[in-house]
């Protein structure tokens, strides 16, 4: 073997014409491959100079962001939309572009991992002038590197629907305008409702509203602005020629575009719609309230054996007001007629009603002593004026003396009565009045135990509530805890039980305590006039009859003290005005009566026929007299002894 | 009651003023006024009747001293029918009524009295 075979030499000569033929050949192959990325950067290159042309061309707005969607292009519509330079473009990118409550929706579609889809976004984008315009937001990412050129990842258009867009939000806006102004008949509420709808177009809104008692300004919550930067719209409410007050709403951004101001047009129609309805709702609601208040006694009894106890709470300011009272007042027999009620129906009749029903008790009740009968004659009345109107009442008189009530109630929610830690419903019951129109009423009685408590309501207490007997229940719950302590108003504390805010409906309370006799004594203050003395007498007939004074012994206290006051009337305050003020209680078998007045007093001389008598009569009628001065006032300070059991 | 807590009448062509319920220097005017128009009718006498008079004081005595006076000068009569109560009868005693004018126990008592009068007002 020694030497190379001929073969060999062939195979020597191969290898290097191998090495050779293959490095020719990996230049051939770099070459091309180098040749084809400068025909494809070239493409490419083309390709994206074709797609900003193609950019420039195109009216809409087209960009082009990198992978974080920070803008590298923008096309000439979106440079001139947006009043700024490229270099501008590109180092501020979209801030300052975008609307800030939409940058987060911006910022969601370059946070996407799926780069497939296209996506669809509404933002507003701000024009040269300021004004924010909504767009159609249009972004596709590239799909890999190879397609991207210079960084960019993002391609996306804009389109202007901002006219589409108003439109559609102008109807929904004053479709909810008018949903707010008619919820509710409460002016300065719904007023408030709508300045702060109108916020959505403004940066603050006040509705000046002008009345007989001058402006009442009624904002939105929103930060008023400083004059100085404000943009602001003015335009007038009106209900035809008449002037109602105005619509001012400002913005610090940039002035009010014609849709904008005819949008605050529309809604200033609006509004001035609402108030009128609202005014003329007030009016006759005020109307009604105001004759339901005329109508309701100012003063109840001053009893020594009863506290009265009154509540008539109007319903809220949407309610209608409704025809219920309450009443309570003395007889000339010493009797108490009480009566509660409620006319069906609601508004200014209603309470017209409810007057001339309370009334017709009033008269009727001096000459009857039966309650069902008293009923029946004002059932009688109201059929003869109008045989469509009906009414729940109960009507009774209270013996203050003899601790009995006699009552009569057609169709009204039973009489409560809190006695020894327990409430029970009075019996008794009838058909509303004027349901039938010959409806009769039969009279109950039930003993008054002394520091008991009566309670007369109308439904309005426990039937704006879901469960009626529920709310009954806690109307007994607070009876027994007023009962338990005297010093608790009584109808005030039983509202407040039910109703954490005002009532619905309106809501009539008549509370009588009954008060035990040894806790009795009179504490009156009385104009000095003759007039006033009646009452006096009739509070000490009672008193009297507490302590079971005999008829003589009545009297003595009647005229003692009623001379007193005679004298402080004609000598104290002769033609001036002036309080008496009248104190009696009873200390063991002695009753001691005070009678003060703050006037000029002297002792008439007796010489004064028959005037002069008046202390003649004192001094034999009472066993101690002593009249003391203290500054300007006089106390003429009696007693009396008894030998009550 | 009414009212005015006294009401006038005729008995037997003699005008009689009955007090009812209370009477006070409110009701004292017309008190005075129905007085006087009782007097018109040319009876000899006037009976005032504090039976059924549950109240008076001593605006009501003044009326009646000076409404007796009036009569007097008239030469006519003032008779009082008295009221029941102890102290009402004390109140017309101290003040010299029960004492100055005829008194009787009923109204017709003092009308049967006033119809045995002669018409110059004497017995």
């Amino acid at each position: 073997m020694g030497g190379y075979e001929a073969g060999d030499v062939g195979i020597f000569y191969d290898w290097r014409l191998g090495v050779l033929s293959l490095i020719v050949a990996l230049v051939v192959a770099l070459l091309a491959v180098t040749t084809r990325l400068r025909i494809r950067h070239a493409m490419l290159n083309a390709s994206l100079q074709r797609l900003r042309v193609v950019a420039e061309a195109n009216p809409s707005i087209v960009w082009t962001a990198d992978l974080a969607g920070n803008l590298l292009f923008g096309n000439a519509a979106l440079l001139e939309y947006a009043g700024v330079t490229l270099d501008e473009l590109s180092a501020n990118g979209w801030h300052g572009l975008v609307h800030h409550s939409d940058r987060a929706a911006l910022n969601g579609i370059f946070e996407r991992s799926d780069p497939d889809d296209g996506t669809v976004v509404e933002i507003r984008l701000r024009r040269a002038d300021g004004a924010y315009r909504w767009h159609t937001l249009r972004a596709r990412r590239l799909r890999d590197k190879a397609q991207a050129r210079g960084g960019v990842r993002w391609v996306g258009s804009c389109a202007d629907v901002h006219d589409r867009n108003f439109a559609a939000s102008m109807t929904s806006f004053l479709a909810e305008a008018s949903e707010l102004l008619t919820a509710s008949l409460e002016l300065d509420r719904l007023l408030h409702s709508v300045a702060e709808l109108a916020c959505r177009y403004a940066d603050s809104c006040v509705i000046e509203l002008r009345g007989d008692a001058g402006t009442r300004i009624i904002s939105s919550s929103s930060e008023i602005l400083l004059d100085s930067q404000l943009s602001t719209l003015e335009i007038p409410l009106r209900a035809g020629e008449r002037v109602l007050g105005r619509l001012l709403c400002s913005r610090g951004v940039r002035a009010f575009n014609e849709g904008e101001r005819a949008l605050f047009d529309h809604l200033a129609t609006r509004i001035s719609s609402a108030i009128v309805n609202a005014q003329s709702y007030q009016r006759e609601h005020h109307l009604a309230e105001t004759l339901q208040k005329e109508f309701l006694p100012v003063n109840l009894p001053t009893l020594e054996g009863i506290d009265f106890d009154v509540l008539y709470a109007v319903g809220g300011p949407e309610s209608d007001v409704g025809g219920d009272w309450y009443d309570a007042f003395e007889l000339p027999d010493g009797r108490v007629a009480i009566s509660i009620g409620d006319i069906a129906g609601h508004g200014v009749r209603s309470a017209a009603t409810m007057g001339r029903v309370r009334h017709a008790l009033r008269d009727f009740a001096l000459d009857s002593t039966e309650p069902g009968d008293v009923l029946e004659r004002v059932q009688r009345v109201l059929m003869l004026e109008d045989r469509s109107t009906m009414a729940t009442a109960i009507f009774g008189y209270i013996d203050p003396v003899a601790g009995v009530l006699t009552y009569a109630n057609a169709g009204h929610p039973d009489p409560l009565l809190a006695s020894d830690g327990a409430v029970i419903a009075l019996p008794g019951g009838g058909l509303p009045i004027g349901l039938t129109g010959n409806e009769r009423w039969k009279t109950y009685t039930a003993p008054l135990p002394e520091s008991g408590l009566l309670l007369l309501y109308t439904d309005g207490l426990v039937e704006q509530h879901r469960d009626i007997v529920a709310a009954q229940e806690r109307v007994k719950a607070a009876m027994l805890e007023v009962a338990a302590d005297p010093g608790i108003r009584a109808a005030q504390y039983v509202k407040d039980a039910l109703f954490e805010e005002a009532p619905r409906d309106d809501v009539a309370i008549l509370a009588m305590r009954l008060i035990h006799p040894t806790e009795q004594r009179i504490a009156l203050s009385i104009s000095a006039v003759p007039a006033s003395a009646s009452a006096v007498r009739g509070a000490l007939k009672r008193f009297a009859g507490r302590l079971k004074l005999d008829d003589d012994a009545t009297f003595r206290l009647q005229v003692a003290v009623g001379e007193a006051i005679n004298n402080a009337i004609e000598h104290a305050y002769g033609a001036r005005m002036g309080t008496i003020e009248i104190r009696v209680w009873c200390d063991e078998q002695t009753i001691h009566a005070e009678i003060s007045d703050s006037g000029s007093w002297r002792v008439p001389r007796e010489r004064d026929e028959g005037r002069g008598r008046g202390m003649t009569i004192i001094h034999e009628l009472a066993d101690d007299v002593n009249i003391e001065r203290r500054g300007n006032t006089t106390n003429v300070v009696l007693q009396f002894a008894t030998d009550r059991p | 009651m009414s009212e005015l807590g006294f009401r006038a009448e005729l008995h037997d062509g003699v005008p009689v003023v009955r007090l009812v319920g209370d009477v006070d220097m409110r009701s004292a005017p017309a008190l005075r006024e129905t007085l006087l128009g009782a007097a018109q009718i040319d009876a000899g006498a006037v009976v005032v009747s504090l039976r059924d008079a549950a109240y008076f004081d001593s605006s009501v005595i003044y009326e009646l001293s000076a409404f007796g006076e009036r009569l007097g000068r008239n030469r006519q009569a003032l008779l009082i029918v008295l009221p029941t109560l102890p102290s009402a009868l004390t109140i017309l005693r101290i003040c010299r009524l029960s004492e100055r004018y005829d008194s009787y126990a009923s109204v017709e008592e003092a009308v049967s009295s006033v119809r045995g009068r002669t018409l110059d007002g004497t017995r």
